[in-house]
């Protein structure tokens, strides 16, 4: 019989994340995460593994997510989602994400200056593109490009360290 | 913080943002424990599982109750079926097939002895009673002889609801306190530091945050300008020009610490000093706990009195638990508040800690959880008649909790400080425990603990930061330069107030006589002043009418760079609760809270709805609009 409290404290983070990275809002994430354990706790199920068990609450809380998605009436891109699906299988089989974190940490020290500023100023400072094209004196075209070219970087970094 | 996706982004883009939201935006994940334990415990279902859907991907239907009315040993097991499904084969098909035959077999005995004998209703979880086929033959065979005889008409027994206690009142019932922390007491134990060394730290640290974040101290003020400035923050008055021409012509190089110990000791001074914190304590701790009509002129008096003779904790603990009639009116509860919603006041007031919206919803920023929340009312459980010696107890216990915290005195620090600069640590009045949203948070903590080592001396306090030399430089209004990465102020100068609301309601009015968008549109003054609402020229709360040339300085201040600045920090929360689907006034409460720490009055309500109402195709600007106000006034 599995302890829900155990569940809860093992795989809360990774499921939270995972929900965040289907692009959850935070309370959006908060309420499917609690939905998740709850929906556990109605159907219980043998664990065969911290792995095996991942797969299994990601599979529950990607229903719920598709579930809200349709009952609010806004569409889902089911293609994308699958890709992101299939990157956490990939990247973080049972460590909450933690690993893939630690990847990005690292993989930042990497980018240039001005790639780093810009995501600096979009994540942290909340910044939005104009914003951050007049203080990288660039076009926001450009800034657009050079966000996206950063983040290409950081997954294929986060990618080539997972291997 | 609260992060939406941005609508140009990919499938890898969502991920990666969602790693850079965590890494560079300081997301984290929340502990959610108790707040799924506690739903688990009240039997609350997800809001997906009330229908049928597909819950483990797999292309079976499900109902989410399915264990519920069929009993626990039935439910599937999800893992393992999914391993079973895949490794079937026709002979594990036969098998499961010929099970189910035998299952239908003996629901269909069951059904026929529905029938004839009460139904049992298993508890949930309890394994389904599974009789020998022998003996449910024997029943078979054994019941019609008693019907024949003797028939008997089966009526359902009455359901009983159970009367379960609510929580509140459970927790009322308990004679020991609820098992809630306060925060921690640390400082108690603490040495007290010369006063220059308390000076040098807030200097030093102050100067370094501006070293890091490339920021340029304004010069030093001149001696008639730092002199009015001290008198008047700390006297509340301004000096004599004999007491000005003394201090200016006097070449002491430690004229400016003289002067401060003799505001801050002299018996001259002592009255004037007394009331000033008095005055201070009444209005930002006492106030927010009442009704704007209450009467502060007495809690000041008293508050005075006992300033003269005691240290601040104790006054605050008189304050909490004095049978003065002012002040039991505290506890007085009028019928839209409860005991939480006053335990709330108190903990935000006293130690700064924001209970109010986790006793809604969790709240992820914050420590404290719903049931904490809810089991703060035993505090305040029972009548306000001084005669009630449990409810004094208990209010005593209260006091008793909350005065020996450290964050009580970093509440009175970053009150004190405000009442010097205009701006304090935190960036909403009230709030310290969101650590996030605290600047400076060494020198809060320096102070603090250094203010609990001189056993509460407000005197001390007061010298320390009057002695700062943030309080010596050059005043003038804040400018983008003045604001750090994080949006909180640097104090790299003292500023001159640069606010033209001296309350909410009319920084409110203004705006919304300013009728339409005055944000986002970034009109001129001039265009916004053309374009406002006549039908809204009723007299402001000070009963004069608001001019076109208050409108047009409004608009100018709000656009300016610095504000600009400190609400990009606050845009995140303000679209989040664009796309929610609050009412307009939760969505003017919630806006409230983030920005001031306390619910807005009745006519701020109105003002603020009348914002609202002048955007009603797009809630987002109209929150906007509101946020700005509520910069624009000195709060």
């Amino acid at each position: 019989m599995i302890d829900l409290e155990d569940l809860i404290q093992n795989h809360q983070a990774g499921i939270w994340r995972y929900l965040r990275s289907l692009g959850c809002t935070q309370a959006e994430a908060d309420d499917l995460t609690q939905d998740t354990f709850l929906a556990v706790l109605k159907k219980p199920f043998e664990s065969f593994g911290p792995a095996a068990t991942a797969g299994y609450l990601r599979k529950v809380a990607y229903n719920r997510f598709i579930s809200v998605r349709r009952r609010m009436g806004r569409m889902v891109l089911k293609e994308e989602i699958e890709v992101i699906d299939q990157a956490w299988n990939r990247l973080a089989s049972d460590d909450q994400g933690e690993a893939m974190l630690d990847a990005l940490k690292t993989c930042l020290g990497q980018l240039t200056k001005r790639a780093r500023w810009s995501l600096e100023m979009r994540f942290r400072d909340r910044l939005s593109r104009s914003e951050i094209a007049s203080a990288l004196e660039i076009t926001e075209h450009g800034a657009k490009n050079l966000m996206q070219r950063a983040k290409k970087q950081l997954k294929q970094c986060i990618e080539d360290k997972a291997k | 913080m609260n992060g939406q996706p941005h609508p140009d982004h990919s499938s890898d883009d969502l991920l990666i943002d969602s790693l850079l939201g965590e890494v560079l935006g300081g997301e984290t994940p929340p502990d959610l424990r108790d707040r799924i334990m506690a739903a688990a415990r009240q039997g609350q279902l997800p809001a997906a599982m009330e229908t049928e859907h597909d819950v483990d991907g797999l292309g079976i239907q499900v109902r989410a109750n399915f264990h519920q009315d069929f009993g626990a040993s039935s439910v599937t097991r999800m893992a393992r079926r999914r391993r079973t499904v895949r490794s079937e084969t026709p002979w594990s098909l036969f098998f499961v097939a010929l099970s189910l035959l035998a299952l239908f077999t003996a629901i269909g005995y069951l059904a026929s002895l529905d029938k004839k004998q009460p139904q049992v209703v298993d508890a949930p979880n309890s394994p389904a009673p599974v009789a020998p086929a022998d003996s449910l033959v024997e029943a078979e065979s054994s019941t019609p002889e008693v019907r024949e005889e003797a028939p008997i008409e089966v009526v359902p027994a009455p359901v009983k609801e159970l009367e379960r206690p609510s929580l509140q009142d459970a927790l009322a019932a308990r004679n020991e306190p609820p098992e809630v922390s306060f925060g921690s007491s640390e400082f108690q134990n603490s040495a007290a530091s010369s006063d220059a060394e308390v000076v040098a730290f807030v200097n030093a640290s102050l100067q370094q945050s501006w070293t890091s974040e490339q920021i340029e101290a304004a010069p030093l003020a001149s001696d008639e300008v730092w002199c009015d400035r001290v008198f008047q923050t700390v006297l509340g008055r301004q000096p004599s020009p004999e007491e000005r021409n003394a201090f200016v012509r006097t070449k002491d190089a430690n004229k400016d610490a003289k002067l401060i110990r003799w505001l801050v000791n002299s018996e001259r001074t002592s009255a004037d000093v007394q009331q000033r914190w008095s005055g201070i304590l009444a209005s930002r701790l006492v106030r927010p706990l009442r009704d704007r009509s209450a009467d502060l002129a007495a809690v000041q008096a008293s508050v005075q009195g006992w300033l003269e003779n005691n240290p601040l904790d104790q006054t605050v603990r008189l304050m909490l638990t004095s049978d003065q009639p002012e002040f039991v009116k505290l506890y007085d509860l009028p019928t839209s508040k409860s005991a939480v919603d006053l335990a709330s006041q108190f903990c935000r007031t006293i130690l700064g800690q924001r209970t109010d919206c986790a006793g809604c919803h969790a709240d992820s920023q914050r420590q404290w959880q719903p049931h904490q929340v809810h089991s703060l009312a035993w505090y305040f459980e029972g009548s306000v008649d001084p005669s009630d010696a449990v409810a004094v107890e208990r209010r005593r216990h209260f006091a008793d909790e909350l005065v020996q915290r450290d964050d009580m005195s970093r509440v009175v620090v970053d009150q004190v400080w405000r009442s010097f600069f205009g701006y304090g640590f935190s960036a909403i009045p009230g709030d310290l425990q969101n650590r996030s949203a605290v600047s400076h948070v060494a020198v809060l903590d320096r102070l603090a603990q250094e203010f609990v080592a001189s056993d509460y001396d407000l005197r001390k306090l007061t010298s320390w930061i009057a002695s700062s030399r943030s309080f010596r430089l050059e005043a003038g209004t804040l400018q983008t330069s003045d604001v750090m990465a994080d949006g909180s102020v640097a104090f790299n100068r003292f500023y001159q107030p640069n606010r033209i609301s001296d309350t909410l309601a009319n920084s409110l009015q203004l705006v919304a006589s300013a009728s339409k968008n005055i944000v986002a549109t970034e009109a001129s003054s001039g265009e916004v002043v053309a374009r406002r609402d006549d039908n809204l020229l009723e007299p402001n709360e000070f009963g004069r009418q608001i001019t076109n040339g208050e409108i047009a300085r409004t608009v100018s201040l709000m656009n300016s760079d610095a504000d600009r600045r400190r609400l990009i920090v606050k845009l995140d929360l303000v679209r989040s609760l664009a796309s929610s689907s609050l009412s307009k006034e939760d969505l003017i409460n919630h806006l409230f809270m983030e920005f001031t720490g306390q619910l807005p009055s009745d006519i701020e309500q109105k003002f603020a709805t009348r914002i609202l109402d002048a955007h009603p195709d797009d809630v987002e600007l109209g929150l906007r609009d509101i946020a700005w106000s509520l910069f624009n006034a000195q709060l």
